[in-house]
């Protein structure tokens, strides 16, 4: 009850304060960080920001002043004390429209508890405008037991509780009601389901959706290591501090960033870069030397997105040539670089970033065998394996089997990709150097983009090769234990499910998809459900992974988040073959929910997703919780300590 | 019947259809001829070197003169009104969802048509054999791809039967094009402007009452 009648009385006064604002002219029409309390007069928990005592923060109004008048002075308070900035680490900006956005940046606050947080601003004519918000600083239980000295967080993009399931299936295999063994992700002991929306969305995108484990806090979809603000400026939002950044601050841990995807792509740019536009890819590489191995102790980065590195008039570069387009590169105001402690960048379409890298102290693994090839001394290592994203698990395994690069694959321009694994043992074998521990991100990325392109068979097999990197963390975790294993998703992506088995051989399936029939050859005959989907069978060839994924009597999977598709239930034979454009000689069309304008693929869905932990700290990932509190609780094992 | 307006070209006819069309124009054969054939994998040298990658001694040659070369339209709307994107193997880019992280290759083929009306080309599912003249060397577009060849596109063709192709349909009947790339404006409420249609804390009073035992 007490709590009601706080909201009632805040309720009070804010309508004081409308009916005042009808009269004075100015008004604040956004405030960072986010909270409830501005946005709905709620002072009531859930606490939109949270940040770690000590983790910094930008401090940000938008402010509308009358026309032709300017803001003239902008005072911040939290808890009614006037937030003093550092020298150069404050602005007042005219954005046009006689809009004003007020900063203060790397604002931090050591002591937990509910803030209040109110902006003041002033109009040339002396006319005020004022609003308040909140953000909570969390507390963090200390000496509580042994430190996690490393943090590991795996991230399977859009893997939801079915592609591991599915992943199972097809590498484990199931009999008689039971799994025949276990995933490796399976065998991490602390099961948790993480709520996953975005500051703007019930459906994220992989942009927040890492950037609450990096951060702690939401973000708009799109955007990662920032809060959105009213500019169309990619590089001049309100940061939040990563968590790289911050252990590598307070602990001097090193960071370490490896994917399958392009190194650009949202999930590993939200644990380094700071930026409203997920796509920003020039910029984004610049920034993880720049910022991210100057500031965060980057010591491994890892995957796809050559293209980024390459000076604008080499082959196969991407570097753009603007700081505003599509892939930018990045350039940031005085109070950012004052604040942040960071350069201010530019628009350097020829820089040769791979060299820059290698003059920093990085060796460069272009491949496999420049993996291979470390002598073991290095403490620091890019490794550039595509122009784009990397190929994906399946396609890699056949060429390494057949030596055949299937259609539509890059596997003939670079045909020695390592696998996550691969790339996982080097990666911790160059960040376990520090004495003072290491956190890394692992994505299996393509788990995400095949399971956009309903490609079943390779969205399966990716799954599989995150689950054997995950084997390799914890074998990793069993030599040093005071490691925090966690293995999550972002979000769950084309609302899977593992519908049935199929009722045919792989031949009988082979003769449907050329005949034309439709349905009526590739729907009932073929979709077994319940007693009838039985127990799919699948083998394992020596590399670990699977002989073929065409067996008889298969696995089939429903997408729920699905586009309009053909589909006859077969391998592709070409990587990332459209939808609509592929298995159209079975003429059996799956219609989509999805409406396909612009999007063209199946959706990321707003369902909870699955965490399994294991190691130091692992026993608070349990129940239900928001994504933004798995890094809570990561750093209350990293600073706090845990039983 | 006669397939009047230009809303119905999209998708394949269906194999029973009995009306009677104009023959569609040729690209004519001697025209044909003067192009001379460039595959995909004849754009750089592979494997790749561990840095950039080199255009082959051939699409060297080949700079500045007609080409032509087969493949499918990437099922994309290009901001680029007079282009599109062209690549060995059918595909879909999803630049809503990755932006220009992608796995588009490299050697994908900028086409650039003539620009016609208040048209942009929208995608069609046939393979496709282009003719046009080679551009090579990295080039920002409007979308901010750098792309490394591009083609003055003369002609489109149906790949299996040489026929003409329009790609280029009204921009007013591509609704792809309608939607807008996210923004990072307007996101949030704010308490000073109206109250919310739907306010998603709004049932926050009652359920606070199970606080009191
Ligand atoms: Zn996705």
């Amino acid at each position: 009850m007490k709590l009601k009648h706080a909201t009632h009385f805040i309720a009070a006064l804010s309508g004081l304060s409308a009916l005042s604002s009808a009269f004075a002219a100015p008004s604040v029409t956004r405030l960072n960080p986010p909270s409830a309390l501005f946005s709905y007069n709620d002072s009531t928990p859930p606490y939109i920001s949270r940040f770690l005592p000590a983790q910094r923060f930008d401090l940000q109004a938008t402010i509308q002043a009358d026309a032709g008048k300017t803001i003239t002075s902008v005072v911040f308070k939290v808890n009614g004390v006037a937030v003093v900035p550092a020298s150069g680490a404050s602005a007042i900006t005219s954005i046009g429209s006689d809009k004003f956005s007020a900063t203060v940046r790397a604002y931090s606050n050591n002591t937990p508890g509910v803030k209040t947080l109110t902006v003041e601003a002033t109009q040339s004519d002396s006319l005020q405008a004022t609003a308040t918000g909140n953000f909570e600083i969390a507390s963090i239980t200390l000496n509580a037991g042994r430190k996690a000295k490393n943090i590991i967080w795996v991230i399977g993009d859009g893997t939801g509780i079915a592609h591991r399931t599915a992943a199972r299936i097809v590498s484990k295999g199931a009999a008689l009601g039971k799994a025949v063994d276990p995933l490796a992700i399976d065998t991490l002991p602390v099961t948790g389901i993480v709520t996953t929306h975005s500051l703007n969305s019930i459906v994220t995108d992989s942009a927040p959706g890492a950037h609450c484990y990096s951060t702690g806090n939401k973000a708009n979809n799109g955007q990662e290591g920032v809060f959105p603000d009213d500019t169309a400026d990619k590089w001049d939002n309100p940061r939040v501090e990563h968590m790289g950044n911050y252990l590598a601050r307070t602990q001097d841990k090193w960071l370490g960033i490896i994917t399958t995807a392009d190194v650009e792509d949202a999930t590993p740019a939200a644990f380094a870069a700071s930026t409203q536009d997920r796509g920003a890819g020039t910029g984004i590489c610049d920034m993880y030397l720049d910022e991210a191995a100057a500031n965060h102790n980057l010591h491994v980065l890892m995957g796809g997105g050559r293209k980024w590195f390459l000076p604008s008039t080499t082959g196969g570069s991407g570097r753009v040539n603007s700081s505003t387009a599509s892939g930018a590169d990045y350039v940031v105001p005085s109070d950012i670089q004052a604040g942040w402690s960071v350069p201010a960048g530019a628009v350097d379409p020829n820089r040769d970033l791979i060299a820059d890298f290698q003059t920093a102290g990085f060796y460069y693994a272009p491949n496999l065998a420049g993996l291979n090839a470390m002598t073991g001394s290095e403490t620091k290592l890019l490794g550039l394996f595509n122009s784009g994203h990397m190929d994906v698990s399946m396609d890699k395994i056949a060429y390494r089997r057949t030596s055949t690069a299937a259609a539509g694959s890059l596997i003939s321009t670079y045909p020695d990709q390592p696998m996550l694994e691969e790339m996982t043992d080097k990666a911790l074998s160059v960040l376990s150097k520090n004495a003072n521990g290491f956190v890394i991100m692992i994505e299996a990325a393509s788990v995400d983009k095949q399971a956009h392109n309903m490609d079943t068979e390779r969205w399966v097999h990716d799954a599989i090769e995150m689950d054997k990197a995950v084997a390799r963390c914890i074998a990793f975790q069993a030599a040093n234990p005071d490691t925090l294993i966690i293995v999550t998703a972002d979000h769950e992506c084309a609302g899977i499910n593992i519908i049935g088995g199929s009722l045919v051989t792989n031949s009988s399936l082979v003769t449907r998809a050329a005949s034309g029939g439709g349905a009526a050859q590739l729907r009932a005959p073929v979709v077994g459900t319940y007693d009838n989907a039985k127990f799919p069978a699948y083998t394992n060839a020596a590399d670990g992974y699977p002989t073929t994924m065409d067996v008889d009597y298969r696995m089939l999977i429903g997408y729920a988040g699905n586009s309009d598709r053909y589909e006859d239930w077969l391998t592709n034979p070409t990587y990332n073959q459209d939808p609509i454009a592929r298995d159209t000689a079975g003429n059996f069309l799956v219609t989509g929910q999805q409406p396909g304008t612009g999007v063209q693929s199946a959706v990321h869905t707003a369902s909870d997703i699955p965490l399994s932990a294991g190691g130091r700290g692992a026993a608070a990932f349990t129940g239900v919780f928001d994504n933004t509190d798995a890094f809570f609780k990561a750093m209350q094992a990293a600073i706090g300590g845990a039983k | 019947m006669t397939l009047a307006g230009g809303g119905a070209s999209e998708e394949a006819k269906p194999a029973g259809a009995t009306q009677v069309e104009q023959e569609p124009k040729a690209f004519p054969e001697e025209s044909r001829r003067s192009h001379e054939p460039l595959s995909f994998d004849e754009v750089f040298v592979t494997p790749a070197g561990p840095k950039g990658l080199e255009y082959t001694a051939k699409i060297k040659e080949l700079n500045g003169r007609k080409i032509c070369i087969t493949g499918f339209m990437v099922r994309h709307a290009d901001i680029d009104t007079s282009a599109f994107l062209f690549c060995a193997t059918p595909r879909a880019y999803n630049e809503r969802e990755e932006g220009l992280a992608d796995s588009i290759p490299p050697q994908m083929l900028y086409v650039i048509l003539p620009v016609r009306g208040h048209d942009a080309p929208a995608w069609r599912r046939e393979k496709m054999t282009l003719y046009g003249t080679l551009e090579l060397g990295s080039h920002q577009e409007l979308s901010g791809r750098v792309s490394h060849l591009r083609l003055r596109c003369e002609a489109v063709t149906d790949a299996r039967t040489g026929a003409l192709l329009e790609v280029r349909k009204p921009i007013a009947f591509q609704s792809g094009r309608a939607v807008p790339l996210p923004s990072d404006v307007g996101a949030l409420p704010r308490s000073d402007a109206p109250a919310p249609f739907f306010n998603p804390r709004r049932n926050r009073d009652n359920n606070l009452t199970p606080d009191t035992p």
